[in-house]
């Protein structure tokens, strides 16, 4: 079972390539506010975080995730029900 | 933040995209004169971004069923057909579809995106799975939001990523529902349905084929993309519009699963909608009487699409995978593809442009539609129109950032 910090890194690497230069990823960082993700590139990237996590993620709990430490929580929690 | 701060930020969004120039989105249509031309702008444009595919909106018959029905029925029903009825029409028009589909029962929606989200949210719900192929229509997603199942996705048209999370549902399989569509209305694909079919029987799931694009357009008597491939027997319920081949509004749900009926009592996009008026039933059933006995229709579509597709190919347009009736052009950007949108408008040509994030993959495409109307004439217009503008575009002389595309690439 991966950690929260070890999914949180593999989380970055999907996310760093949204982030404008000079951005520190850390575990609050908005997904929205900070990174300018909106709902179509969210969902989008969840496609590829379900595949690095081999875990599938409902859109319906999305709805609760503002900031990448919730998408690692949410993905936590996933891998422990399978 | 105030109530209405939301809708003021869509004002802003909307000028930065605009940049003060005219709004390709709901553009004022002051009079229709066919199934393929009008006038927009004080100009007559050729039509080719309104998905007419079969060109019925003017045939003689449909508007000859309209006016009679007008007249023996009136104008509208008043109400849903749960509180004030079903008219004859409408239950003449439900076996009309089941026979035509083969099927056992047919169920009729006043829209083509309540029958997505009335079906959706009665056949699925808390503690069940939609699973969606990622490029599917609005109305699907909100279906699966009203029904309260979990919206899972997979990659558009990856049988591989369906399988993917097909397995990881376990048993919940029994309780999960794949939507995809017969032809996808953004780039006019078609979905990989003998290998989604191969999978929803491998793990014992249901499956739903929205054929909105389809119908009428793709198989040997025009039922769609299921039709097509020979896999109807596997697809348990078919979803559909009467607002495109059938040149009317309203859709409708075709299934051999007695439960199919039962939906009506649990369908709240049925049971609270009024009910499609007499006219448009009427109208409807003769198009799709015209449909089912005028093939030449669809060859004339067919050769229309692919005189378009190959022509805009040819100049160089980056077009979607498959030659359908449904022509995108792709572009880089957002300010591209409005200005090549409002440059064939002054060539006189009516397209749709399409944008992020209405897009799939935030693309930037401006679409057109071709109709069995189309006379190879005005095909020829359409393509003289887009080689203007590519020319145009190539030479990058003396040309301002909103009126002319950078040239697509080839």
């Amino acid at each position: 079972m991966a950690s929260y910090d070890d999914i949180l890194e593999r989380l970055f690497v999907h996310l760093r390539p949204l982030a404008r230069p000079g951005v520190e990823l850390d575990g609050d960082t908005d997904l929205v506010r900070t990174l300018g993700l909106d709902s179509t590139t969210l969902v989008d990237i969840i496609l590829d975080v379900e595949d690095e996590f081999d875990v599938s993620v409902p859109l319906n709990a999305l709805s609760d995730v503002q900031t990448a430490g919730e998408l690692a929580t949410l993905i936590r929690g996933l891998t422990e029900e399978q | 933040m105030s109530l209405l701060d939301r809708l003021r930020t869509l004002s802003q969004d909307r000028e930065a995209l605009l940049h003060g120039e005219s709004d390709p989105f709901g553009v004022p249509v002051e009079e229709v004169y066919s199934a393929t031309e009008a006038r927009i702008g004080g100009r007559t444009v050729v039509l080719a971004g309104t998905n007419n595919y079969l060109g019925l909106t003017f045939d003689p018959g449909c508007i000859q069923a309209a006016h009679d029905a007008l007249a023996a029925s009136g104008t509208g029903t008043t109400g849903s057909r749960m509180a004030n009825g079903s008219y004859a029409s409408h239950l003449e028009l439900e076996r009309e579809l089941a026979e035509f589909y083969g099927c056992r029962s047919a169920i009729v929606f006043s829209a083509g995106y309540l029958a997505n989200l009335g079906m959706i949210s009665a056949l699925v719900g808390p503690g069940d799975v939609a699973l969606i192929d990622a490029d599917c229509h609005a109305s699907i997603y909100d279906g699966c939001r009203l029904s309260g199942a979990d919206i899972l996705r997979f990659r558009h048209n990856d049988p591989e990523s369906l399988d993917k999370r097909l397995g990881r549902l376990g048993e919940q399989t029994a309780r999960t529902l794949i939507i995809v569509e017969g032809l996808y209305s953004m780039l006019g694909d078609r979905a990989r349905l003998e290998e989604i079919v191969e999978l929803k029987r491998r793990h014992g799931c249901f499956l739903m084929v929205d054929e909105a694009h389809s119908l009428g357009v793709l198989g040997e008597n025009g039922r769609g993309l299921a039709e097509e491939t020979g896999t109807a027997a596997d697809v348990d319920f078919i979803v559909g519009t009467f607002s495109k081949s059938l040149g009317g509004v309203g859709g409708f749900s075709v299934s051999d699963r007695p439960e199919l009926e039962l939906v009506r009592y649990s369908s709240r996009p049925y049971i609270f909608t009024a009910s499609p008026a007499p006219s448009v039933v009427a109208s409807t059933r003769e198009a799709l009487s015209i449909l089912r006995s005028r093939p030449e229709l669809r060859e004339r579509l067919w050769d229309n699409a692919r005189r378009l597709y190959g022509k805009l190919e040819e100049l160089g347009y980056r077009l979607g995978p498959d030659v359908s009736p449904v022509v995108a052009a792709r572009l880089d950007t957002p300010d591209q593809a409005l200005a090549l949108w409002r440059g064939l408008i002054d060539e006189g040509v009516y397209v749709n442009v399409m944008l992020p994030p209405a897009t799939p993959a935030g693309q930037s495409l401006v679409r057109c539609s071709v109709s069995a109307a189309h006379t190879p004439e005005q095909i020829d217009r359409i393509c003289e129109a887009f080689a203007a503008l590519r020319e145009q575009a190539s030479s990058e002389a003396g040309l301002s950032r909103h009126r002319v595309p950078r040239a697509p690439e080839a």
